[in-house]
């Protein structure tokens, strides 16, 4: 009987799949965050990436985007190798109109604040979708709309499903009793990320409370998503685990404050990668779910294997100096 | 005799009032500085800590955290009011000052160039600030040469440059990305964090303000003459003006290389002191207030001055500089209208 069955179960989705394929008809008009309303007359074949979240969705899907920007001048780590060899389109915020132009994508994606100045250009190149990318509402939300413009709504959906599945499973593992900070900073001014950005929302599904807590200047709005913090509140805080983005040189790093911090004194300051600043995209948040995961709660949660060791959280360095 | 009397009387009077408001600003502002902050600590714990430092939390505090800024915005206020009162006699210009010269601007505009192009260490902001310092004096010095060094001429000349070296300093935070936003909090002029190691590296400028305070005094006495009575006198004007310039560059810079660049004090300490002194004895050559006085004196009130701004800015949690514009901006104003055209 099961014989007979797994096979009529095959063809049955290869059916399914056809018809959903099938039903990817365009024109496809999707609303981005700038509520605008934005028409694709043809299935995209080449995708430019305006950050690292529509390469991270192409991969997703099994894709590649033809061209990304670059953060800080550096291409993404967590992606590998695979987007080595992607057009460079320039920073993320200064996009590079000569090289898009030449691209000829058929869509363009991006991150709403950093292309807003340029976005009658970019519409004269591609049709543009621009998303906010901060909150995890933002990500779902950008996630099926940029699938639905490739075609993909079906596995937009899915990936949204599956990222919701899988942290509420962690989440329901995760031991709990233990207070972090996500911070950036450069030089000697350091900002903690607030609730609602959403590597902060993930450290919190996972049990953690952010110690840095949520925005009191305005709740209500997504920006800012982070704020400075003085070393004497981050004293104050002494959270358990530190996570910072960028360099742990320099005269902050030296700074006396760090050397009475619990987080410091048990080595559980980790330097992380872009991808936890931008995480959006389907990749990016499922590693910074696993890696939190274990960073957290190593007795628990195996190190994830599949990071590529570039983009790895690493024990960050203090001087006692 | 009776006369001499009676100024050295007002002279003393008058210096006493101003040593004193200063003194017990600066009081005031250390002991609260000492108390605000992200912990709670009783005036009690703060003297104790003070009296025995040791190793607890409130000890760490007060002396790893709070103290060094507040001497560091002590420090940052007194060289900034000397080299203010320098800026103002070897320019003879009443609105002179390290920011509106555009000497603040091109040493914020040197290190930040150094600092997202070069990625350069804490220890060379100061060298690197210095030679963007002197290039903007010498940018202003260079427009306003042709109006003879006209006091507003020379300070539009400097605004100028000063906005030059703002816009290249915008062109850059563009180009930082990221990295701007620490940028824009440096750039209002922050005392945040500050440590022991601020204060180090800017006490020997500090000394350097206070030695050539009272070593050229007389000389910016004589500078502050017409350029053919002082040289009938024997100073040598240009060689006296590019050293005492000089000075004022490097002190402005190094305040710039350990908090930022802070604007306006460097112009309002002296015009405090001339006008806390106005109408006593305290007159020397051409009817001016001796450099004996005024630098000393443009310095306690420029620390005094940071220490209050710098209060209000920590309760407020934003940076001083910001209080140092609300503070200055208005006084410009004044002396802009009380200028000759």
């Amino acid at each position: 009987m099961r014989l007979f069955i797994i096979p009529f179960a095959v063809l049955f989705g290869v059916f399914t799949r056809t018809e959903l394929l099938l039903a990817d008809t365009y024109p496809v008009a999707i609303t981005d965050d700038r509520q605008q309303l934005v028409t694709l007359t043809h299935r995209p074949e080449s995708v430019a990436a305006i950050s690292v979240f529509a390469a991270d969705v192409m991969q997703a899907l099994g894709s590649q985007a033809s061209g990304l920007s670059t953060l800080n001048h550096q291409r993404t780590r967590f992606l590998g190798d695979t987007v080595a060899h992607v057009t460079d389109l320039g920073e993320v915020h200064e996009t590079n109109m000569e090289v898009l132009t030449q691209l000829k994508p058929d869509l363009i994606v991006g991150i709403r604040t950093y292309t807003e100045p340029h976005a009658a250009k970019f519409e004269q190149i591609a049709p543009f979708l621009a998303y906010d990318l901060i909150d995890y509402a933002d990500s779902d939300r950008a996630i099926l709309g940029m699938t639905t413009a490739l075609g993909k709504a079906e596995e937009g959906a899915q990936l949204n499903r599956d990222f919701a599945a899988r942290m509420a499973e962690l989440g329901n593992k995760a031991p709990g009793g233990l207070r972090s900070v996500l911070l950036w900073y450069w030089d000697d001014v350091p900002f903690a990320f607030y609730d609602h950005h959403l590597a902060v929302h993930i450290m919190r599904e996972l049990q953690v409370n952010n110690a840095f807590g949520a925005s009191e200047l305005a709740p209500s709005l997504k920006n800012p998503f982070a704020a400075p913090i003085s070393m004497e509140k981050l004293l104050q805080l002494d959270p358990d685990v530190i996570l910072a983005f960028k360099g742990d040189s320099g005269p902050f790093a030296q700074h006396p404050v760090w050397q009475r911090l619990t987080a410091v004194k048990q080595q559980r300051v980790y330097r992380v990668a872009d991808h936890y600043v931008m995480p959006h995209g389907p990749i990016a948040r499922d590693m910074v779910l696993r890696e939190l995961a274990h960073l957290f709660y190593p007795a628990t949660f195996a190190a994830p294997s599949d990071i590529p060791v570039a983009a790895r959280a690493r024990p960050a360095a203090f001087s006692s100096d | 005799m009776q006369l001499t009397h009676h100024d050295d009387t007002i002279e003393l009077r008058s210096v006493t009032v101003l040593v004193t408001v200063c003194v017990v600003a600066m009081a005031i502002s250390l002991i609260m500085s000492l108390r605000v902050g992200d912990f709670s600590l009783s005036l009690d714990q703060i003297l104790q800590a003070l009296k025995t430092p040791n190793d607890d939390t409130p000890s760490f505090v007060v002396w790893q955290l709070r103290l060094p800024r507040a001497v560091l915005g002590l420090m940052v206020g007194a060289v900034l009011g000397m080299a203010g009162a320098i800026v103002q006699s070897i320019t003879r210009n009443p609105l002179g000052s390290p920011s509106l010269m555009g000497v603040t601007s091109g040493a914020a505009f040197a290190i930040v160039i150094g600092l997202v192009v070069f990625d350069i260490s804490y220890g060379q902001r100061l060298s690197v600030g210095t030679v963007g310092g002197l290039s903007a004096a010498a940018l202003t010095f260079g427009i306003a040469w042709q109006t003879r060094l006209n006091p507003v001429y020379l300070t539009l000349a400097g605004m100028s440059v000063a906005l030059f070296f703002a816009a290249g300093i915008s062109v850059l935070l563009i180009a930082s990305d990221g990295e701007a936003m620490g940028l824009y909090v440096w750039l209002t002029g922050s005392l945040g964090d500050r440590t022991w190691q601020h204060v180090g590296q800017l006490a020997p400028f500090a000394l350097l303000g206070l030695v050539m305070g009272v070593s050229f005094a007389r000389a910016l006495d004589l500078l502050m003459l017409d350029d053919d009575t002082a040289t009938s006198l024997g100073v040598s004007i240009h060689r006296w003006r590019l050293l005492l310039g000089m000075t004022a560059v490097i002190l402005t810079a190094a305040t710039v290389s350990v908090a930022g660049p802070i604007s306006f004090i460097g112009l309002i300490a002296p015009h405090i002191v001339r006008l806390g002194l106005r109408g006593d004895g305290l007159r020397g050559l051409g009817g001016q207030l001796p450099h004996r006085w005024l630098l000393p004196l443009s310095a306690l009130v420029g620390a005094s001055l940071i220490g209050i701004a710098d209060l209000i800015a920590k309760v407020q949690d934003v940076p001083v500089g910001i209080f140092c514009v609300l503070l200055g901006g208005p006084l410009f104003v004044y002396l802009i209208g009380k200028q000759p055209c």
